[in-house]
């Protein structure tokens, strides 16, 4: 197993408490009947630490805000409470060339190949685009740059001045993760990157990645629904429920034992690939809440199979259980069960 | 569990579904041939084009007049194909139903979900009002929606991505068919949810005596749900046979190529297997093999020279040239399993 190279105990990256709320939009009806304002709380206070050449992968159901926290992590939204750092510094509150700086050391990719990439540009205008905005190079550099960049993510020479719409779906996120490069950063924050792909191709994108970061030292953020690959991409793995982490812990360890029950339930209803091993009842019963109104106590009480008076009641905190940190009461009980 | 023991509900011989120009036709589906026994799951496993999908809309009839069907559809000894639609009407929806991957864009908006399955009632039984309301609020509550009973009056975007598709299967079962064509019915889903729904599609198949065909492009999902599986490439079947064996023991080298490039039991971040290149488009299939272009063991005949669907061992069905060379070429892994 590759280890992050580097062996520094400073971490890149690190959230302190992160919040995001969201407010509903309210209607004239329910201003006038002073009905409470609702509130999203889409991230409810998340503390992690990245460290410099890691995998971390993010896992969770839609709904439970593991995009809002790329995004937020990535500068796209501004957080309601709480801190990011990066290599020791705030960044929440950066502006102007700072704000850019950022902006260039830390790059989003996203899930859909089809709809980030601008139509009527060609890939060359698209890398040109961004090498230019940030001046990462200058006059014949630039397309020099381009080639080199094409190369890298291994699409065919003629490939820079054609469209988007003239590649496959494989290629075009190809494009993409050419694109977050292109600024040479630190960090890739890829939001689903390769769940509109088809299996066959999926690998192929996954090899890439994986190829890329150990040669270029990047530091990845691997958001994903896909339980099998984020396993084999990630050093660790943070399982995220209605907006904070229950489980996280290097990625072995927790896919072959998880301690929290959602996790537990989580890589039980992924399909695997055993015939012998099928069930009759469903993993996990329920339905993730609504963000709008989050359980009190321990979120996962209404879903959780243990629960107990103390679970309805008293929030757990993310504690060390195991080798890694679980956010449960039971922990140590459900664990060996 | 093959079809020999039980009495084949579904034959269908020499599909061929073609669109476009009669001169320059696009053929969807090419000479396809498989039969589906009673209360049988079958899963029909491809990628984006590879026409599954349409395979199951030329069952039904749905894919006319712009495509044409040709071959048998022999369902319990009566050809589908010739039918017209009024004829078609009666078995369609009756004995024949079927759900899709979007719940939302099949469900109308602006009925309640009672009404909606009333619909199929009026349309496919004899009961009366009363009797109709009594049942939809039984079909309800046999897909597992809580409170059947206060639901009926609620409209589609009033319930969850999972909850919708419940009602898409109880609409679907309101006729008591005794095939349900299934595409990709939990696509759009998150792992726990699909779990869900596909251990309902299980438990009504076998407490129905309902027949089934799963179409996905996820393998897990047929190692956990279907008896025998179908993998289908470029509009052909390349493989047929028990979900055990297929996964156990894949003979195809596509088959063997798409079950090898899923993360498992691989070292953490060593390269996984990909299948070179991607799916080819339907005007440009070969007209040989469909799969030689990207076939790690294709000889000079195979873009040229079709092979057979031929039976390989008792209860497998493969189409290749070279069987053998496929076996040495991935090596004994999946049989060591």
């Amino acid at each position: 197993m590759t280890m992050p190279t580097s062996a520094s105990t400073t971490p890149l990256l690190s959230l302190r408490a992160l919040s995001i709320q969201f407010e509903k939009r309210r209607s004239l009806s329910d201003t006038l009947a002073r009905r409470p304002q609702q509130v999203v709380s889409a991230v409810n206070g998340i503390d992690l630490d990245v460290m410099p050449g890691e995998t971390l992968g993010i896992v969770g159901e839609s709904g439970c805000g593991k995009s809002t926290l790329a995004r937020l992590i990535a500068g796209l939204h501004r957080p309601t409470s709480g801190d990011i750092l990066f290599e020791g510094e705030s960044v929440v509150g950066l502006k102007g060339t700072r704000r850019r700086a950022y902006n260039r050391r830390v790059q989003m990719m996203f899930q859909d190949p089809y709809t980030s990439l601008n139509p009527r540009m060609t890939v060359r205008d698209t890398l040109r685009e961004a090498i230019t905005v940030h001046r990462m190079r200058e006059g014949a550099a630039i397309d020099r740059r381009v080639d080199e960049l094409l190369d890298l993510v291994r699409l065919p020479e003629g490939a820079a001045d054609k469209f988007p719409h003239e590649f496959s779906g494989g290629q075009r996120q190809r494009i993409g993760i050419a694109r977050a490069l292109s600024l040479e950063p630190t960090c890739l924050v890829a939001d689903e990157l390769v769940s509109a792909l088809d299996v066959s191709v999926q690998a192929q994108v996954v090899n890439l990645l994986i190829e890329l970061q150990d040669e270029l030292g990047l530091t990845v953020l691997f958001v994903a629904h896909d339980l099998r690959l984020v396993r084999h991409v990630s050093h660790r793995v943070a399982v995220i429920y209605l907006g904070a982490i229950v489980e996280i812990g290097r990625s072995e360890a927790l896919f072959s034992k998880p301690m929290h029950p959602y996790s537990k339930g989580l890589l039980a209803a992924a399909p695997s690939l055993d015939p012998g091993a099928r069930r009759r009842a469903p993993a996990l019963s329920g339905e993730l809440p609504s963000p709008l109104a989050i359980p009190p106590g321990c979120p996962f009480h209404v879903r959780c199979p243990h629960a107990t008076e103390r679970c309805h009641r008293e929030k757990p905190a993310l504690r060390p259980v195991g080798s890694g940190m679980t956010a449960c009461h039971l922990a140590e009980r459900i664990g060996d069960a | 569990m093959g079809t020999t023991e039980k009495a084949v509900v579904l034959d269908v011989r020499h599909l061929r579904t073609e669109f476009g120009p009669q001169d320059r036709p696009l053929v969807a589906v090419d000479d396809v041939s498989f039969q589906v026994g009673q209360g049988e799951i079958l899963g029909l496993v491809g990628e984006s084009g590879s026409g599954k999908s349409i395979t199951l809309r030329s069952i039904l009839g749905i894919i006319r007049p712009r495509g044409r069907v040709a071959g048998e559809i022999l369902w319990n000894g009566q050809d589908l194909v010739p039918l017209d639609e009024a004829r078609l009407r009666r078995i369609r929806g009756r004995e024949i139903a079927m759900i899709f991957q979007e719940p939302m864009s099949s469900l109308n908006p602006l009925l309640t979900v009672g009404l909606q399955i009333q619909e199929n009632l009026v349309a496919h039984t004899n009961l009366d009002a009363k009797a109709r309301k009594a049942r939809a609020i039984e079909l309800l509550d046999l897909v597992g929606i809580p409170g059947a009973r206060n639901r009926l009056d609620d409209f589609p975007h009033e319930f969850s991505g999972g909850m919708r598709q419940r009602v898409m299967i109880a609409i679907a079962l309101a006729s008591n068919p005794k095939l349900l064509l299934a595409d990709e019915p939990t696509t759009a889903l998150d792992v726990t949810i699909q779990d869900q729904i596909l251990r309902l599609i299980q438990s009504l198949s076998r407490d129905l005596g309902m027949a089934v065909i799963l179409v996905t492009h996820d393998m897990g999902v047929v190692a956990e749900t279907c008896d025998r599986v179908a993998v289908m490439y470029g509009g052909r079947l390349c493989e047929v046979g028990t979900t055990t064996d297929v996964i156990a023991d894949a003979r195809h080298p596509y088959s063997l190529g798409l079950l090898r490039s899923i993360p498992r039991d691989v070292a953490p971040r060593t390269p996984l297997y990909s299948i070179p290149g991607a799916p080819p488009a339907l005007n440009a299939l070969p007209p040989g093999c469909a799969f030689s272009a990207r076939c790690p063991v294709a000889g000079r005949e195979c873009p040229d020279l079709r092979p057979t669907l031929e039976a390989s061992g008792s209860s497998r069905l493969v189409a290749c040239h070279h069987l053998q060379d496929a076996q040495a070429h991935f090596g004994p892994r999946e049989a060591a399993q």
